[in-house]
């Protein structure tokens, strides 16, 4: 199965408007979705619901939201960078805040890239085209593994 | 205290210089040498370390140095008129002496209570700038908070709405696309308005920084962006070419370009297709942008009502709109230290300018 993206997004209606528009912009690559960032770092690390590595592959990129209930996308960055080789995930974060204190701590914490959602179908499938040509096709991976000891196959 | 031992020093050095003078001088100016005393008494003391140190000199003096020598008498007129005199000239001295202190004394005062009120001043400022600061931080949280918790909901209303039109376009009369396709707009002009709101709150809160960049761009931009719109109005925007580089801030501009051809596809007479016309012209270390439109025009004495926040011209009633385009335009260009202004054009529609300092 080809590396999946990992959205991490609280709003139901977002998530439903996000498949869509890859859907409508003939992204191949499946999006998995989590709802919070204990979500994020279980299926990360592959444990609690994703043990399964095979059923849940680690992704080739990261949309992060950043308002989530609980812990922020902030918290999920955080912990992301301190990982030893699971740290070179790609991450974009796919907020509606456009504040500039948000961006900037969202690079100082290490995302590659702030995008920030807009609004109608046909923006959000241009948005869904722009990932995929830029982060999934252009852009050259370094290869992740999850993190020692953990996961199955 | 010191004040009267330095009195008492003194005439102590004045009886000792008139001992040493006393083979020249003998019987001769017997209090003369006091007055050197007395001087330097009150000059340190003031007035009554000054009377004290006359005083003391009269008394010294007079058994010292005036005949019948060892005695506290007088023998002769001349002696006592001298002793008069000396008394007199130490009370003049001393008194002198004394309004200069105390002149002194009262400037010092002063100068206390000006810095003390100057520090308080300083505290005074200190308190109310944070204040001011934390009410600036509070509204901003506000406003972002609001505008968050506005445009999530619109985000879903106009999704929806696309999807409704995608998904049961078969199943769908016309009127009910029509339906959808206006709440698509209202909803659009929702979150224009609280876009518009935050950069208003943005521009007058913080501090912008300049930097370098292409007007070209920055329009190509609005305009793609503004491509449904431009085509809904059934209007045109003509670019010139070669707008020019200018030092400003790359958003704030792109705001203001927006709201100025937003306007000018807006305020039209319903006949009329709309056409806005954007150009520039270098003007000694400036550039001038004009955006000119041929919409129902902005009469003279309107022209500077009409950057006002939250104004509406009552020509303009009819068009839906927040108030807030043109004050954003206002304050974004002052906020680069620009200029900015309005004429009415030849076709009778208005004519937008705005200057700002060329890059080079």
């Amino acid at each position: 199965m080809e590396a999946p993206i990992l959205l991490v997004e609280d709003n139901p209606d977002d998530v439903l408007f996000l498949e869509r528009a890859f859907a409508a912009a003939h992204v191949t690559a499946p999006l998995r979705v989590v709802n919070d960032s204990a979500g994020a770092i279980d299926y990360l690390v592959g444990q609690g619901k994703y043990t399964d590595r095979g059923a849940h592959p680690l992704p080739a990129l990261l949309l992060l939201d950043l308002k989530m209930p609980g812990a922020s996308g902030f918290v999920v960055l955080r912990w992301l960078r301190e990982q030893p080789v699971l740290k070179r995930l790609p991450v974009v974060m796919l907020t509606s805040s456009a504040r500039e204190e948000d961006a900037a701590q969202a690079y100082d914490l290490g995302a590659n890239s702030y995008l920030v959602k807009p609004s109608g179908l046909k923006q959000l499938s241009e948005l869904a085209r722009q990932i995929e040509a830029y982060w999934l096709s252009l852009n050259h991976r370094s290869p992740i593994t999850s993190i020692a000891g953990s996961g199955h196959h | 205290m010191t004040q009267y031992l330095i009195a008492g020093a003194a005439v102590a050095a004045s009886a000792l210089l008139r001992v040493l003078l006393d083979p020249i001088l003998a019987a001769e100016s017997p209090m003369l040498a006091f007055v050197v005393g007395v001087t330097v008494a009150s000059w340190y003391g003031g007035l009554r370390p000054g009377l004290f140190a006359t005083l003391l000199s009269v008394v010294v003096g007079d058994y010292l140095f005036v005949e019948p020598r060892m005695t506290f008498g007088v023998w002769s007129l001349v002696d006592a008129t001298r002793i008069a005199l000396f008394a007199f000239e130490g009370v003049v001295i001393a008194y002198l002496s004394g309004q200069r202190r105390d002149a002194l004394e009262a400037n010092r005062v002063l100068t206390d209570q000006i810095r003390q009120h100057n520090e308080q001043l300083d505290i005074e400022v200190r308190r109310r700038t944070a204040e001011l600061r934390q009410s600036n931080e509070a509204l901003e949280t506000f406003v972002h908070t609001m505008s968050h918790d506005l445009t999530a909901p619109l985000r879903s209303i106009r999704g929806f709405a696309d999807l409704i039109q995608q998904d049961f376009a078969g199943h769908v009369s016309e009127r009910g696309r029509e339906y959808t396709e206006r709440i698509a707009r209202a909803v659009h002009r929702l979150e224009l308005l609280v876009h518009n709101l935050l950069a208003y709150t943005k521009l007058r809160q913080r501090e912008i920084a300049s930097e370098t960049v292409s007007l070209d761009r920055i329009v190509r931009h609005v305009v793609h962006d503004m491509d449904d719109d431009i085509n809904r109005a059934g209007g045109r925007v003509e670019v010139e070419a070669e707008l020019g580089e200018v030092l400003a801030h790359r958003d704030t501009t792109g705001l203001i370009f927006a709201n100025l051809i937003s306007n000018g596809l807006k305020f039209v007479p319903r006949d009329r297709a709309p056409r806005v016309r954007v150009g520039a012209q270098r003007r000694a270390g400036r550039i001038r942008v004009s955006v000119s439109d041929n919409g129902i025009g902005i009469a003279a004495s309107d022209r500077t009502r009409v950057f006002q926040p939250f104004e509406r011209l009552p020509t303009a009633d009819v068009y839906a709109g927040s108030g807030l385009g043109l004050a954003l335009v206002a304050r974004g260009v002052e906020r680069m230290n620009g200029c900015y202004g309005v004429d009415t054009n030849h076709e009778g529609g208005t004519d937008f300018w705005f200057e700002l300092p060329a890059a080079d």
